[in-house]
């Protein structure tokens, strides 16, 4: 379970103050599916990394599984992302010129999988997310909806209790954006607890609930 | 190992810059153990020369007569083997000269189907010219012998042993060829060198007075007489051992009326000016090929990082941290520079082989591995912190999420 109480952020660019999030509080509990919704610049991205443990926060609470993630070290942190939280992210997120394999068994690299589950456990999530017969080619030559369905391989391998994606069908077509849908909405059926920033009202209408900011903070 | 792997996978996309780092510090960390090897030829030379029994009573002596003169056949002078012989009762006969130690007589020969200097040593040189030894002993046999003793040296010997006998041939004047059966009583230090005065400038250092080859030096003492008759005269000058102080003067005036002079003391003393200016000509290749691999090694580490910083931002989503990213960057640079030491080591030990097949000509060089490392390793080490500090700077400022919005935009 996540929540945040009073959370506030704010940018210093230029000796210029910006608050991109203002007093946000939210639960989300287990299997829960959230979408984030609001105009560009309304601080969804700022909101789903802090959530994902990869930016800091400026007052606030902000609580996981009720631990007070600002009491965690950085090598904490770094073990809740690689073993409790996935990310989905627009389109840039894989190593272009690795293989689709190393890209998917990629957190393994970071916790203590034995070498040698590392290539079942990535072919494993590679067919969940089904995109396993790709696993040999470079990332590079992969399709947008490929190259997500990887995203998501990676994501899953640690069996995460959370899935962050951010505008995970941004740059897809209608077909493809339901598929990989589909597939995020299959993981949450599972348990996977799911967190999807989007523009797209089709995507918000798969979720239990939708948050709506505006200009860092959340509209009732 | 699977750190191992990800650390291989990040040199990915850098291949290119990697083996160029290589190259460059390979080549001039050869430059640079080059320049010390001269630098340690010079040196050895003369710690060579000083570990003769030579002393303040004995001069290098030249005659007038050249080698060219000498060989050119219409001039009516005496044959080289006869000037010499000449040359040397005239400086026994004069007051004050204890005894003429003369440039070893020479035989060429073949041992195991290569050719092979012999050089013999008669009293004389034997008494002054006892060159340092790796393992044996220098000739105490003074009696005929079954096998005449021999002292190796070289690379060609390497797998000799002292104690063993060995058999080479040579071919006399007349085309017959003959045998003989040495036994190797000690092997010379490496590198191998034997006296040689041929020289006929005035300025003499202590590496002149070397011949730098694989030799079998004979004892002259138990050599059959008949090996002794096939030898042939290597250099027409000699040293001269004047019997004391007292006499010094006079006898080195009465001698200057045959040729030319050289004091043992001012050959010392030359020969390390010598190897100063040497190593100052020799020094300014290196420095310059030093600076421009500390230059490749920190711009190749710059662009290393920078071209890594962008995947740091995947990396870091699914966490690794910035201290780990950071530190299997630098292994892999020092990894690299590793590979540039590992390579210049194995130079180092392999050279006298490479030398020997001529797979490199390096002209003179004494390679000590303690003494080139302690030159190599420090810079390298130096080199390696600077550029490491520089990435680290650059790396500092670097957040994950900049990276994001960067890549999103
Ligand atoms: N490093 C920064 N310095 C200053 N301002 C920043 C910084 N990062 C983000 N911002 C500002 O914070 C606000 C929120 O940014 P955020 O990326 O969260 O918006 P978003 O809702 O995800 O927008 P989009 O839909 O365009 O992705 C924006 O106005 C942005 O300009
Ligand atoms: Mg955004």
């Amino acid at each position: 379970m996540i929540t945040l109480e009073h959370i506030y952020k704010i940018y210093y660019s230029h000796g210029v103050e910006f608050q991109a999030l203002k007093d946000v509080s939210l639960t989300i509990s287990d299997g829960d599916f959230i979408a984030i919704q609001g105009k560009s610049g309304a601080g969804k991205s700022t909101l789903l990394h802090i959530l994902g443990g990869i930016d800091d926060y400026d007052t606030g609470t902000y609580r996981f599984n009720d631990t007070n993630v600002a009491d965690f070290t950085n090598h904490q942190l770094a073990k809740l992302r690689n073993s409790e939280i996935g990310f989905v992210l627009q389109d840039f997120s894989l190593i272009n010129h690795k293989s689709v394999l190393f890209n998917a068994m990629l957190p393994l690299y970071f916790n203590k999988t034995p070498a040698k589950d590392m290539k079942p456990m990535a072919l494993n999530a590679l067919r969940l997310a089904r995109i396993e017969d790709q696993a040999k080619k470079p990332a590079n030559q992969l399709s947008g909806g490929q190259r997500q369905r990887v995203a998501i391989a990676r994501a899953i391998i640690n069996n995460p209790s959370v899935i962050l994606a951010d505008e995970p069908t941004g740059s897809l077509d209608t077909e493809t954006s339901a598929q990989i849908m589909d597939l995020l909405m299959s993981l949450n059926k599972q348990g996977i607890t799911l967190v999807v920033v989007t523009h797209d009202n089709t995507v918000a209408g798969y979720a239990h609930r939708i948050i709506t900011l505006r200009d860092g903070e959340i509209l009732s | 190992m699977k750190h191992l792997k990800f650390i291989f996978s990040l040199y990915s996309k850098n291949w290119l810059s990697a083996i160029l780092l290589i190259f460059v510090t390979s080549v001039s960390l050869f430059t640079l153990t080059n320049a010390i090897g001269k630098y340690q030829f010079y040196h050895y030379s003369l710690d060579l020369f000083s570990s003769t029994k030579l002393n303040d009573h004995d001069v290098y002596f030249m005659p007038f007569v050249s080698e060219d003169q000498r060989k050119d056949p219409e001039s009516n002078y005496l044959s080289m083997e006869q000037a010499t012989s000449n040359a040397v009762q005239q400086i026994k006969n004069t007051a004050g000269v204890e005894a003429v130690i003369q440039s070893p007589f020479l035989i060429s020969g073949e041992y195991k189907g290569n050719s092979l200097l012999m050089a013999i040593y008669d009293r004389e040189l034997n008494e002054k010219f006892s060159l340092p030894l790796e393992t044996g002993t220098w000739f105490r046999n003074t009696a005929k012998t079954k096998n005449a003793e021999a002292i190796a040296g070289g690379y060609s010997f390497q797998n000799v042993q002292v104690g063993s006998a060995i058999h080479v041939e040579y071919k006399k004047g007349n085309g017959i060829t003959k045998e003989i059966d040495l036994k190797i009583v000690g092997k010379l230090k490496d590198p191998s060198a034997f006296p040689n005065f041929s020289l006929s400038g005035t300025t003499i250092f202590a590496d002149d007075i070397w011949k730098w080859q694989d030799v079998l030096i004979l004892n002259q003492k138990n050599l059959p007489d008949d090996v002794g008759k096939d030898a042939q005269v290597s250099g027409s000058n000699f040293f001269i051992s004047i019997r004391s102080q007292a006499n010094y003067d006079a006898a080195v005036r009465s001698i200057e009326q045959f040729g030319t002079v050289k004091p043992y003391r001012k050959i010392l003393s030359d020969s390390s000016i010598n190897a100063e200016n040497k190593i100052r000509q020799n020094l300014p290749i290196p420095l310059f090929f030093l600076f421009i691999s500390s230059m490749t090694q920190l711009s190749v580490s710059v662009l290393f990082v920078n071209k890594k910083i962008p995947e740091f931002g995947i990396y870091y989503l699914y966490g690794c941290t910035k201290f780990r990213y950071f530190c299997s960057l630098m292994i892999c640079i020092t990894a690299l520079a590793l590979v540039s030491v590992l390579i210049n080591f194995v130079m180092v030990v392999e050279c006298p082989a490479l030398l020997h097949y001529g797979i490199l000509n390096l002209g003179h060089v004494v390679f000590d591995c303690r003494q080139i490392f302690s030159f190599v390793l420090p810079y390298e080490i130096i080199s390696l912190l600077c550029s490491i500090l520089f990435c680290f700077s650059i790396f500092r400022k670097k957040t994950p999420i900049e990276l994001y919005r960067r890549l999103e935009s």
